[in-house]
């Protein structure tokens, strides 16, 4: 799975987390201080039914008809008073109701115990509970005395209904869903945009390694965020490396292979020079030694050379290099005046190759086919996909010097395809062993006068 | 022919410019690339082999700068000789300018093969036979006919005449074909030049009927056939 889609759920999974905590968070403080609110009225109210009680003759409470808050005095109101007296022996006890009880009668047949003293009370405790049909409901016991110095217990109790608080409640719910919702929404959106400009860099360097691959470039940019650019730098350093060290090390090889070769070519002149004091016997004998060392030269210093399919290589176009070589291959057998068919299906194919090995392989084997030509070459590369991408190169040449040699022997190390045209006769071995380091395949045929080279490179082609 | 021989080892270096001076060719030569873009830049070679490993400057950098039109604009054919068998520095060499290339240890025989072809190319001609109505020069065998008998020359004579053959139709002034034909320290005002085209001349039309050499009064002299083939 992707970074971004890991951090997406990640991101999105702390959200919805916040987001739902949050709602919750913000519905109890708001429920909360809504009861307290519920529960401040309820109290203020019952201070104000306190301070309305008076005393009659007979030393018991009696309320006034009228009480200062209005909604208790209103039939159907959704604030209900009642005071209610203990019952003492075969005194029958007070019971006062407001008149917002009125055509109310239903709510204290609910609640049956309102009409008595609440005997479970202690004095001076502030008891609040809900009613079932959905006020809530403060009740205080208190101790009246009164003139005649005799204690009296009363229940006081307010009820005020709940509809209009859970209403607001429900209210606030709706909104706080629907803007938890919205900023639920914009804080995705704008956590995607910065998630987006957050993997950015890594992105840019993804797409720069395939700028490499392609050979746009040649190194990352070093104007990356910090905690990445230690990477990139190491990319580059790493990149640097192994091609400097391929370099190098072919540097090296050249050098080693001019520095062999010249003191041959000094002992070749030497020889041609001086045919005459030495006996035919002891020149080709001389000749023999001398293109042993060569060929073992070349073999093995062009066979060490060979990169393979080393991770860190660079995609390569194989066109232009087959273009390039044709141009020095016609300057080089510009006598033969050979006719060259190239034919290509894709304007581009780029393969998972190193540069100097694609030349390598282009190079021997156009030569060969340049060599070994009698009027005619022809090449054609395409790229074909099955289970797998790969490259195919076929090139044929017309010839009447190639007869009934068997492909193995023209792959053998040393075989030389005829033994009257020039050259060394190890660049068709080379190529196999290119071809064998980049897992492909070589076949070769001989027909009608015509050989024809097939080479099949797997995989990692790029159109 | 004034052949530019650039090789940074000095054993090849002097066997080569023996060889090549035997074969007849006026050899000036270079032991590192500065020194060989001195003279390729100063002389008008007609040829030149140019190692590609060369000290100071590349053999392939030298060609580039033989080629560049801003700094020498020289066309002569070049011949690399390389050591490096890998096909990268084969066609570098090729792609920076030179015609041909050549493997080291190579016989002498391969390498003057090779200049002369690419003389012969040079001078437009695809074979080393070159045929002019009677006339006819083989640049390999350094021969020539005319009218189906071989005429005997001296190297000089040869030398001269393969130069005004390979720029048939071109007025060749005296002191370029002394330049390309004899070594630097070569007397210039000298009458030889003369002398040579007068026996030349006896040697390749002794009944005077096809003229091969015109002189142009003050100018210098060219070969006055026509070709048959090129």
């Amino acid at each position: 799975m992707s970074l971004f889609y890991r951090n997406l759920i990640a991101n999105s999974f702390i959200l919805i987390l916040f987001l739902s905590a949050s709602g919750v968070f913000i519905h109890h403080i708001y429920q909360k201080d809504t009861e307290d609110f519920l529960s401040k009225q309820l109290k203020d109210n019952l201070y104000a039914l306190l301070a309305s009680a008076k005393e009659n003759e007979q030393g018991n409470i009696k309320m006034p008809r009228q009480l200062p808050n209005p909604e208790l005095n209103r039939p159907g109101s959704q604030i209900l008073a009642s005071v209610i007296m203990k019952k003492a022996k075969e005194q029958s006890p007070y019971r006062w109701f407001s008149l917002s009880y009125k055509n109310q009668s239903s709510l204290i047949n609910k609640q049956k115990q309102n009409l008595f003293y609440d005997d479970k009370n202690t004095a001076g405790d502030y008891i609040f509970n809900n009613h079932p049909e959905n006020f809530k409901q403060l009740s205080l016991n208190i101790s009246w005395e009164n003139y005649q110095q005799i204690e009296q217990q009363y229940t006081f109790r307010i009820l005020i209904s709940r509809n209009d608080i859970d209403n607001k409640l429900d209210n606030f719910e709706q909104k706080l869903k629907f803007w938890l919702g919205t900023t639920g929404v914009i804080l995705y959106v704008i956590q995607l945009l910065l998630l987006y400009w957050g993997l950015y860099p890594l992105k840019q360097a993804s797409l720069e390694i395939e700028k490499i691959q392609t050979g746009e470039i040649t190194e990352l940019d070093t104007n990356y965020p910090k905690e990445i650019s230690l990477l990139t730098i190491n990319i580059n350093k790493l990149i640097n490396y192994s091609n400097g060290q391929l370099k190098r090390y072919r540097n090296s090889l050249g050098d080693l292979s001019h520095s062999l070769k010249t003191p041959l070519a000094v002992i070749q002149g030497y020889l041609d020079n001086n045919n005459s004091t030495h006996s035919s016997n002891e020149q080709r004998e001389i000749q023999e030694q001398i293109n042993n060392i060569n060929n073992k030269i070349q073999y093995h210093l062009q066979r060490a050379s060979i990169a393979s399919d080393k991770p860190l290589l660079v995609k390569t176009n194989i066109f232009p290099l087959i273009q390039k070589t044709l141009n020095a291959l016609n300057k080089v057998y510009f006598d033969k005046d050979i006719q060259v068919k190239y034919e290509q299906t894709q304007k581009n194919v780029y393969c998972h190759l190193d540069e100097a090995d694609a030349l390598e392989l282009i190079g021997n084997l156009l030569d060969n086919a340049f060599k070994y030509a009698l009027s005619s070459v022809q090449i054609s590369i395409q790229a074909e996909s099955d289970n797998s991408t790969h490259l195919i190169i076929n090139l044929c040449n017309d010839t009447d010097t190639v007869k009934e040699i068997p492909v193995k022997q023209i792959l053998e190390r040393g075989k030389r395809l005829d033994e009257h045209t020039e050259g060394q006769g190890i660049g068709l071995y080379l190529v196999a062993d290119i071809v064998r380091s980049y897992q492909g395949e070589l076949d070769i045929s001989n027909e009608d006068k015509q050989v024809c080279i097939k080479v099949k490179l797997p995989g990692n082609i790029y159109l | 022919m004034r052949l530019l021989l650039v090789e940074d080892d000095i054993q090849l270096n002097q066997q080569l410019l023996t060889q090549l001076t035997k074969s007849g060719y006026a050899v000036d030569v270079a032991f590192d690339g500065e020194e060989g873009l001195y003279l390729g830049k100063e002389i008008d070679f007609d040829i030149a082999i140019i190692d590609l490993g060369l000290p100071k400057m590349d053999g392939s950098t030298l060609i580039k700068q033989l080629r560049n039109p801003d700094i020498s604009n020289k066309q002569y054919p070049i011949l690399i000789l390389t050591a490096r068998d890998r096909w990268q520095d084969k066609v570098e060499g090729l792609d920076a300018g030179a015609d041909d290339y050549l493997v080291k240890p190579f016989h002498v025989e391969e390498l003057k093969a090779r200049l002369n072809a690419l003389l012969r190319r040079s001078s437009g001609h695809s074979t080393p036979e070159i045929q002019f109505m009677d006339f006819k020069l083989n640049s390999s065998t350094k021969e020539i006919y005319v009218k189906e008998k071989l005429i005997e020359l001296t190297a000089y004579e040869f030398k001269l005449i393969e130069y005004l053959v390979m720029h048939a139709g071109k007025v060749i002034s005296k002191s370029v074909l002394i330049e390309h034909i004899y070594d630097q320290d070569f007397d210039r005002d000298s009458n030889v030049m003369e002398v040579f085209i007068r026996r030349i001349r006896n040697k390749l039309d002794p009944d005077k009927t096809i003229n091969p050499i015109r002189t142009h009064r003050g100018s210098g002299y060219s070969f006055n056939l026509k070709p048959i083939k090129a």
